[in-house]
């Protein structure tokens, strides 16, 4: 592998093919017990693998810098960001404290972190993940680096954010000179900020090619079943206007759609120990879903997805609302419950391998909902089989441990547990986002083979669009526990009125070099604090319309039978005006046609 | 600064309550512990009608409610009763053998963190070598010796075979004249009298149930900061520090600061434990400390002088944490 200054190269492979020691091994920091056993690097014809330890220090963080994900456990918890700043920039330059803090306080602008000189004092946990990323930016900006390498670096955050940070990463790095390696899993951030794309597959690079050549086509095998795994090239959703009128025959025309849930003016408060303040997590929320369907909630952290899914399973008790599930209401808590709808609502966790019992064999796993549900022992192991073979496990697996399985085979573990008790309704928080490119896409494969087969229900809570767009048939995005937008999927992903939703489809990195990203609507800044919501407009601080005072009251507008928006009235005439969402529609083209 | 004021504000309202509770558990126990102070204040030839005096003399003839009452009402008073072995008030028995204890401990203390910090980083940064050995092995010896058995054997090779220390009897020898009592240590107390004499004798008596203690807590003291700073070297700001190009000496500081809360609160432990738990070692050197005091009250059933100890000895501890709150309060920002 080589890279020449002022060029940014994208070194992609999914969790073990050896991505992370590669960029480790240039500056011979290898995990022990690791070494490096033979090879060079070559750093301006001087072999780095040859020189001492001080010599190695020298040049870590100063010539080549290396910016991580989990930017919060990075930090020093004890110390303020401006001092761990300022540790890095004394050590390598060897100028006076004073100095230093002017320096960093400069970084701290260059990264766009509002207020940098009160922001010097902060400790790291007084910032959020986002803003965290952008300290760890700047430290390794600090002195001017010849090389960053960003290793993995926005993989915790939101594709908001995300996209905002990578655009700011890019330009302080091309600036000032120096290249660029982006070690990640994700084409999409590939495709929209690399030169060249080496991808590693069991340690070994097997293509490495310009970033427009490696999208129009590779090579290798691997990285065309990648490339096409990014891009879904797989089954389609189910069309639930056809399949449902051949399932059920009707007299009049068009779809007639049982109603499984409907959720009414749903809120959910928290309250805040020791004052008098709450989170208002989710804030008057309706929506429904028929069975079959898919509605996917989609959001920034923090928007409140995942406490509705948490209210509807009855694990948190709503503050107060309505909710009506196969024609009955459901109670605040489970044990209020009609027992009939025992495990008729199930949920597939975000993280796989922390969802299942490390103790515990899968078969076991999978049996448990129904030792709960008080099944005959003969039926319980009929079930149980039919759901492994479901999603695809083969049966001489059934009595290992969830640590012996790869995590897509754990998230399919997740699965077969939730579908084991013949649900109506599965909740899915978050499915793919903790899965490699090639586990996602088979996963989200699966679970459209299952909706097919047994017209399940989905609530699919996730921020990764092009999921969403690839499962889903209605889609509600939330800000600050609102519903801002919502209605038909396809309608919603080619003309979006509200303009976070704007903001938010233009943040995802789409994994295609033809389809240009519109950065005209991207959003501001973060997702405020759901504690004090501000007044009016939630949006007013980062839409990308506003002007100096906008103070409009933001309403409910029906544009069509499936299509709702909550926005004021002056941004729907300057979205509409915006034509430019055609980022998606051109995308699902191109890869239809390379199919 | 208001955050510590609030956070003081916080820790003081508990004190009270922390404190009768403490001296209610510790006034029902006792009555758990066998054995009748009256027959045992008057001898085994006494008469029933010199033990009815007596018992009704020391209040035992009321129920156990209003005996805690009146105990209640007195220790508000300063009064903790007197004791039946000394004649003399609990509370000036306290006074005078406490510090002894404390000076005992805290010197103890002192070297145990002397010796086992700097074992116990080196013992972290180092995951080969002899100093590793020596961390490792000394962990692993000082859990296992008993304090008072290597008293014993300190006393024997410096006092019997070398001779180069004073006889184990006490905290001065008794042909010295001790200073006035103003903090009730003999060290401090003979600097401020300017009596070196006494000083250096105290000095002399102090050596080995220093030693002895301190090299024995030495033991936990070096087990938790190596444990700990192993963890924080391993964290992720650590592995940062090193490509950021930081040298290992900062990135060991840095590490060293993430684990004092574990080592802190193990000296704050300890501590609470010596109060009490250093009597075998105040026995074998004759210390006269407030352990030995208490020890010898709940063998005759001289409650008085027990229950006076435990209420100290919570004070000293609450005190003891207090600090250690606001400690940790001071290294982490996190705390509320």
């Amino acid at each position: 592998m080589h890279i020449k200054s002022r060029e940014i190269i994208a070194l992609v492979g999914e969790s073990g093919s050896g991505k992370t020691i590669l960029s480790r091994a240039i500056m011979n920091l290898i995990p022990k017990p690791g070494r490096l056993n033979s090879g060079a690097v070559l750093y301006h014809d001087k072999n780095l693998i040859d020189l001492s330890n001080e010599e190695l220090t020298r040049l870590r963080g100063n010539r080549i810098a290396t910016i991580v994900s989990n930017p919060k456990g990075e930090l020093d918890p004890l110390e303020t960001i401006g001092q761990q700043i300022s540790n890095v920039i004394i050590h390598h330059l060897r100028i006076t404290r004073e100095e230093a803090k002017k320096k960093a306080i400069q970084l701290l602008k260059d990264v766009k972190i509002p207020d940098p000189e009160r922001r010097f004092e902060a400790y790291p946990h007084e910032l959020s993940g986002g803003m965290a990323q952008r300290v760890i930016i700047a430290i390794s900006l600090a002195c001017d680096p010849e090389i960053v390498i960003s290793d993995d670096a926005t993989s915790g955050l939101d594709v908001t954010v995300q996209a905002q940070v990578l655009e700011l990463l890019k330009n302080l790095v091309l600036n000032k000179g120096s290249s660029l390696i982006f070690v990640t899993r994700d084409l999409g951030v590939a495709a929209h900020f690399a030169d060249r794309v080496c991808v590693l597959f069991n340690g070994k690079i097997v293509e490495d090619k310009s970033t427009t050549d490696f999208f129009k086509g590779p090579k290798n095998e691997y990285a065309k079943k990648l490339l096409s795994a990014s891009k879904f090239q797989g089954s389609k959703k189910v069309n639930s206007h056809n399949e449902f009128s051949t399932r059920t025959p009707v007299e009049n025309k068009g779809p007639v759609k049982e109603k499984l849930l409907e959720v009414s003016n749903l809120v959910k408060h928290f309250p805040i120990s020791g004052s008098s303040a709450v989170v208002q997590a989710v804030n008057d929320v309706s929506f429904s879903l028929s069975s079959g369907e898919t509605l996917a909630l989609v959001g920034e952290s923090g928007s409140g997805k995942t406490t509705i899914g948490r209210c509807l399973l009855g694990l948190e008790q709503m503050t107060s609302g309505k909710i009506n599930f196969m024609n009955k209401k459901l109670g605040q808590r489970q044990s209020f419950r009609d027992p009939e709808l025992m495990g008729k609502i199930q949920l597939v966790f975000q993280e796989p391998a922390e969802a299942l019992n490390p103790k515990m064999t899968l078969y076991d796993i999978v049996s448990e909902p129904l030792k709960n549900l008080r099944s005959n022992g003969h039926n319980l192991e009929k079930a149980v089989r039919e759901s492994i073979d479901r999603v695809g496990i083969s049966e001489s697996d059934m009595n290992r441990y969830p640590n012996e399985i790869s995590m897509g085979f754990q998230q399919r573990v997740g699965i077969a547990r939730a579908i084991v008790s013949n649900p109506r309704l599965i909740i899915l928080d978050e499915p793919t986002s903790a899965l490699d490119p090639t586990a996602r896409a088979e996963i989200m494969e699966l679970l459209i083979q299952i909706q097919k087969d047994l017209s399940t229900s989905y609530l699919f809570i996730s921020h990764d669009l092009s999921a969403v767009k690839h499962i889903s048939h209605k889609v509600a995005i939330l800000y600050l526990g609102k519903i801002i937008e919502q209605g038909d999927a396809d309608r919603i992903f080619a003309s979006p009125r509200h303009p976070y939703s704007l903001g938010l489809l233009s943040s995802v990195l789409l994994p295609s070099t033809s389809v240009k990203r519109p950065t005209s609507v991207s959003l501001d800044g973060e997702i405020p604090s759901p504690i004090n919501l501000p007044s009016g407009c939630s949006l007013k601080s980062r839409c990308p319309f506003r002007e100096e005072l906008c103070e409009d009251i933001p309403e409910t507008v029906h544009l069509s039978d499936d299509h709702v928006v909550h926005a004021c009235k002056q941004c729907l005439t300057k979205t509409a005006k915006v034509d430019i969402m055609d980022y998606f529609e051109k995308f699902e083209q191109e890869t239809n046609s390379i199919q | 600064m208001k955050r510590l004021y609030l956070f003081l504000g916080k820790r003081l309202i508990f004190v009270i309550p922390q404190l009768f509770g403490i001296t209610l558990v510790s006034f029902l126990f006792l009555q758990l512990i066998p054995g009748d102070p009256a027959v045992l204040m008057a001898g085994p030839f006494a008469t029933p009608s010199v033990l009815e005096n007596l018992r009704a003399e020391l209040g035992l003839d009321k129920s156990l409610f209003e005996q805690f009452l009146i105990y209640i009402s007195n220790v508000l008073r300063g009064d903790l009763g007197n004791s039946w072995q000394t004649t003399r008030p609990v509370a000036e028995d306290l006074l005078q053998r406490f510090p002894a204890t404390l000076e005992l401990i805290v010197l103890s203390l002192l070297l145990a963190l002397a010796i086992g910090i700097p074992l116990g980083r080196a013992g972290a940064r180092l995951k080969k070598g002899v100093t590793r050995r020596t961390a490792d092995y000394y962990g692993l010896f000082a859990g296992a010796l008993p304090d008072f058995w290597l008293g014993l054997v300190f006393i024997y090779i410096f006092y019997t075979v070398l001779t180069i220390v004073p006889a184990p009897l006490g905290r001065i020898d008794f042909f010295i004249i001790p200073p006035p009592s103003v903090t009730g240590s003999l060290l401090i107390d003979s600097i401020i009298d300017l009596n070196f004499a006494a000083f250096k004798n105290a000095v002399g008596h102090l050596i080995l149930p220093v030693v002895t203690l301190g090299l024995i807590n030495a033991g936990p003291i070096l087990k938790m900061t190596q444990a700990t700073m192993e963890r924080m070297l391993d964290e992720d700001f650590s592995k940062y520090g090193a490509l950021c190009g930081l040298p290992e000496k900062v990135i060991a500081r840095k590490a060293f600061r993430n684990s004092l809360p574990s080592v802190i609160t193990i000296v704050s432990v300890l501590f609470g434990f010596l109060i009490g738990g250093a009597v075998l070692v105040e026995i074998v050197f004759s210390w006269g400390g407030a352990g030995q005091y208490a020890v010898n009250g709940v063998l005759n059933a001289d409650f008085n002088p027990v229950l006076g100890f435990v209420l100290v000895s919570a004070v000293f501890s609450l005190v003891i944490y207090l600090i250690v709150d606001l400690l940790y309060f001071y290294i982490d920002p996190r705390t509320t």
